[in-house]
């Protein structure tokens, strides 16, 4: 066997130089976090403003509640489209080969090159904004649509 | 050959030293050695001490089978029971305890302990590892399940099984409503289960960013390894949350608190919210891995690569992330305001964004492929149906004013049985199929594999769609007779005869299994012809997997030349030796470069016996023997003393110069 | 035809080497986990406490004396543990040997203080709602200090054993990491029980 390739995963020079760490974050986890962030507060203060103690209440405990409930939408939709804005500049970046993820370092020719993962990381940064900025909407509906504190039936 | 290498070498060799890259064929003096130091002592003791996570893995196959076995004779003395109005086979007490057993058994016994049985056996093989990252833990986290799963059925032959249902609500499970020992036993069986999946959890995650094999950067990592990943951290933040629920019911129950306590100030919906953030992700915690089982599976017998790699792998990980933020859904029936709900509602519908993606990725898998209609593609194909069955009444109960009408009717228990069984139990029974080979080194009959197929799943679907119509027709979950006024007799009749055919789909699997074991064809180390690591050693795999660690090239290596990507070939011929002691390599998160040279530690009964006076500790809460109690206490922190204590073999510890001999 | 690919090795560490070290990983998963514990033990506080119709706490407003010094305490022990683990680093083992025992002897007093508090409170774990949650939560913390305190203890036995020196010393990293995530859920626990109810 005598090996002509030359080895893409030697020890060597363990941190390609990759695509920013801090970007493909924010792509992959900024659009998740803004949901989950628009679900754990609007659930508790919707929630207790219409039931705070033994009964229910026909009108919110504050007056201001749709207004609370539509800028804590309003700004995690924001989060959202931003961090997707961040995954599809990167993408596009990736795509073009605009930005060189991969560089020989000191030298050594097959040192650090790239097997793709990034390419996969800023895909699935693009795909994770997509359809958690699609949840974000969902959440917005429920929460423009049905009035607070209203009977089921 | 690298042998005659590795005899000269630095004296400060283990604290850091170069290592050995070379070719070890079957039968060369390194490939014994490695034998040699891998293979665990026959007998008893061997037996007890094995950290072989093959060995482990097996043990979780067969004991959650039997769980499940144990689980579906539960259930057809209730389907007998419910087969005729007005029966009096079972008392209601009896009732309730059958049905509380069966699905505490099926849900927790079963379904995910089977996961990690899989994956404990496949994952070091798919990833080109010698093993996991804690091979003890694993040891351990297998003999608390067991011990889990004894004690949760101790109390069963005398009548006290715990019978408050599987999600066990307060007030009903309280002191007040139920004063024996039924609910203690599921409360603290309940926390000792929490420890083996916390740790099993653990050994995952770590696993998979450290334990890869050189060149398989994360986007080539299996599928079935997304699936299992995103399961355990998933356990890791939620499995508390049910861990204290029980724990605090408990105290409420032997302790006098009151955490549950409606009359001074405590709230049932405590416990709802608690059990329920753990309950719909350990949901998707049982089903992901069978997923993931699927899509690497399949693709084997469609002759081709998944289709949508990287979006299955989007779909596999966000399905979890929503999966934190639905649990309200199983909630919608409690008063909670219409905003609160709705949001939840609305959460629980994108969930099908994801799932439509792994279906339409699977369906084009079989579309673009040349499908080969083997026993596991049968069972893989089956699985995408009920999956789309079970998902599409998911959405219908997703929606608040619809599930009102639903919520606590047969409709839902046909759901979840369309959802576990189908998600779970045909990938897991095909993947039983698919692997068997791996496992024995023999194949499984392939008539008998058709006929279990067939039989089970016309029976699964004769035995629980009609479920449907009861649950339309208000026949609620969990009675244990009913008048032949209410109009339900057809669809029980058909739903009991439906899981009696489904009983005998599963009897002929076993007597396959049974019967290949002995006079299966001799399989060879890739049968299938399939793409994936674990195809590359041979069948049963030798107790170090792989003899030279593979360096990957790609995400199908074994299928390189003929898809013909990449710039190189995965090398299974000359790697990594690692062969001085128990060896195995760490490797980056995301690039999976070589990082550490791993010395692994070699059996030990350490496990079984902190496992074991773990287990007894909790008898001792059980009974209220505090002395009894506290002295397991100690002794399982003596052992965690003797397994934590620092070792010169596994370079723990500091060793002056000349003395690396420990 | 294409090659396989060949592997270059360089120099690698062996066995638990540091932060590369499989126990390193470990103590992180336990810590994230056992953090998801506390996190569900301050919810129960909340949910309940959000909905009560008594007077919260129902004894009035708690002291902030004596707790207030004992989280200082607390956070002092974990400022030796960090000055043990650097001396270990910097092979000063007596330093590493040092920085242990005042830790466990800060550890110890916390532990003693705060079981002076309980037995001050007025109400048990079984009075009412309140004396529940309060007991359960800090009884919960009290275990991890002990428990804690047991690994410093055991890290103290193998400093003197002479089992650490500067390139291997993992097990000072790791029981430390516990050790500071016992004081840091404590101030959360402190700022629950003892700060918010100021709000």
């Amino acid at each position: 066997m005598s090996p002509s390739v030359k080895q893409n995963v030697s020890a060597k020079h363990r941190s390609p130089h990759r695509y920013p760490m801090g970007r493909t974050l924010v792509s992959l986890f900024g659009a998740p976090v803004a949901w989950v962030m628009q679900m754990s507060l609007s659930e508790p203060i919707a929630a207790y403003a219409c039931y705070p103690r033994q009964v229910p209440l026909s009108a919110p405990l504050w007056v201001e509640l749709p207004l609370i409930l539509a800028v804590i939408s309003l700004v995690c939709l924001a989060a959202g489209l931003l961090s997707g804005y961040v995954a599809w500049t990167s993408w596009r970046q990736i795509r073009n080969g605009s930005v060189v993820i991969t560089k020989a370092a000191n030298g050594h020719p097959d040192a650090g090159v790239d097997e793709g993962q990034t390419r996969f990381l800023t895909m699935l940064g693009m795909m994770s904004s997509s359809l958690f900025i699609v949840a974000i909407v969902f959440t917005c509906c429920a929460i423009f649509l049905v009035p607070p504190c209203s009977a089921w039936i | 050959m690298a042998s005659a290498d590795i005899t000269e070498r630095p004296i400060d060799d283990h604290l850091a030293r170069v290592p050995e890259i070379g070719c070890a064929p079957p039968g060369s003096d390194i490939e014994v050695q490695l034998a040699r130091t891998w293979e665990s002592e026959p007998g008893w003791r061997g037996w007890l001490s094995t950290v072989d996570h093959k060995a482990i893995g097996l043990r979780y196959i067969v004991t959650a089978f039997i769980f499940l076995i144990i689980g579906g004779l539960e259930a057809l003395l209730i389907r007998i029971q419910l087969a005729r109005p007005d029966q009096t086979l079972l008392t209601p007490e009896q009732y309730n305890q059958l049905f509380t057993m069966h699905g505490v058994t099926m849900i927790f016994l079963y379904a995910l302990p089977i996961l990690s049985g899989f994956s404990n056996y496949l994952w070091p093989l798919l990833l080109g590892s010698r093993d996991m990252a804690f091979p003890r833990l694993n040891a351990f986290s297998y003999w608390i399940f067991l011990f889990a799963g004894i004690f949760m059925y101790v109390s069963f032959p005398l009548g006290q099984a715990p019978n408050g249902g599987w999600f066990n609500y307060v007030p009903f499970s309280g002191p007040t409503f139920n004063t024996g020992p039924n609910i203690d036993v599921f409360a603290l069986g309940m926390v000792l289960l929490g420890i083996s999946t916390s740790v099993g959890s653990a050994n995952f995650v770590v696993t998979l960013f450290r334990m890869r094999a050189p060149g398989m950067t994360i986007n080539r990592v299996p599928i079935l390894v997304w699936g299992t990943l995103t399961a355990s951290v998933a356990n890791l933040l939620v499995i508390p949350s049910v861990s204290l629920a029980f724990f605090l019911l408990w105290l409420d129950r032997q302790m006098g608190t009151h955490f549950f306590d409606v009359a001074n100030g405590g709230k049932p919906l405590l416990w709802q919210h608690l059990f329920w953030i753990f309950g719909h992700p350990w949901v998707y915690a049982i089903v992901l891995p069978a997923m993931g089982i699927v899509s690497d599976a399949l693709p084997t017998f469609c002759r081709r690569p998944l289709v949508g790699y990287t979006a299955m792998a989007l779909a596999t990980m966000a399905v979890m992330l929503i999966g934190f933020e639905v649990w309200i859904h199983h909630m919608f029936a409690t008063g909670l305001p219409t905003v609160a709900l709705s949001i939840f509602g609305a959460a629980s519908m994108v969930i099908s964004v994801p799932s439509s993606i792994a279906v339409f990725a699977w369906i084009a898998t079989i579309w673009l492929g040349r499908p080969v209609f083997k026993t596991p593609f049968l069972f893989f194909a089956g699985f995408v149906m009920l999956f789309v069955i079970g998902g599409l009444s998911g959405v219908m109960t997703a929606a608040v004013p619809l599930d009102w009408q639903l919520n606590e009717t047969y409709f839902i228990v046909a759901h979840l049985h369309y959802v576990l069984l189908g998600i779970n139990v045909f990938p897991v029974v095909g993947g039983i199929y698919y692997w068997f080979p791996k496992f024995t080194g023999r194949m499984m009959d392939e008539t008998l594999g058709k006929l279990s197929f067939w039989v089970m799943f016309i029976g699964f679907n004769v035995g629980f769609f009609p479920m449907h119509w009861a649950g339309l027709l208000g026949m609620p979950r969990r009675v244990y007779t009913y008048s032949s006024r209410m109009g339900w007799d057809g669809v029980n009749m058909i739903t009991s005869i439906g899981s009696f055919v489904f009983a005998i789909g599963v009897l002929i699997f076993l007597v396959n299994v049974v019967v290949s074991l002995k006079r299966g064809a001799l399989a060879g180390p890739n049968p299938w012809d399939a793409a994936t690591l674990e195809w590359a050693t041979s069948s049963p795999p030798p107790a170090y997997n792989f003899a030279v660690i593979p360096t990957v090239a790609s995400r199908h290596p074994l299928w390189e030349d003929r898809l013909d990507e990449g710039r190189g070939r995965s090398n299974f011929k000359e790697g990594l030796l690692l062969a001085e002691g128990r060896e195995a390599i760490s490797t980056s998160p995301i690039d999976a470069k070589p990082l550490a040279i791993l010395k692994m530690p070699d059996d030990t009964s350490t496990p079984f016996f902190l496992g074991l006076f773990i287990s007894l500790l909790f008898v001792g809460l059980l009974l209220h023997w505090w002395l009894f109690t506290a002295a397991t206490a100690i002794a399982g922190s003596l052992a965690l003393i003797v397994w934590l204590w620092p070792r010169k073999a596994l370079a723990q510890r500091a060793m002056p110069q000349g003395d690396n001999n420990g | 035809m294409v090659e396989p690919v060949q592997l270059q090795s360089e120099r690698l560490p062996v066995g638990s080497a540091g932060k590369l070290s499989g126990g390193w990983w470990g103590v992180q998963t336990l810590i994230v986990t056992e953090a998801c514990l506390f996190g569900y033990l301050l919810f129960c506080y909340f949910y309940l406490a959000a909905q009560t119709e008594q007077t919260w706490p129902p004894d009035g407003l708690p002291s902030l004396l004596v707790p207030g010094a004992n989280t200082l305490i607390l956070l002092a022990s974990s400022a030796c543990v960090w000055a043990g683990e650097r001396g270990v680093h910097q092979s000063r083992t007596g330093r590493g040997i040092a920085g242990l025992t005042a830790a466990i002897v800060l550890g110890t007093a916390f532990v003693a203080i705060q079981l002076m508090e309980w037995r001050n409170k007025p109400y048990g774990m079984t009075t009412d709602l309140y004396g529940s949650l309060y007991f359960t939560i800090t009884g919960f913390h009290m275990a991890h200090v002990i428990i804690g305190l047991a690994v410093l203890l055991l890290l103290l036995v193998w400093a003197m054993l002479g089992y650490f020196d500067s390139r291997r010393y993992v097990a000072m990293t790791i029981g430390g990491a516990y050790w500071h995530f016992v004081d840091v859920v404590w101030l959360f626990v402190f700022s629950t029980l003892y700060l918010f109810p100021y709000l």
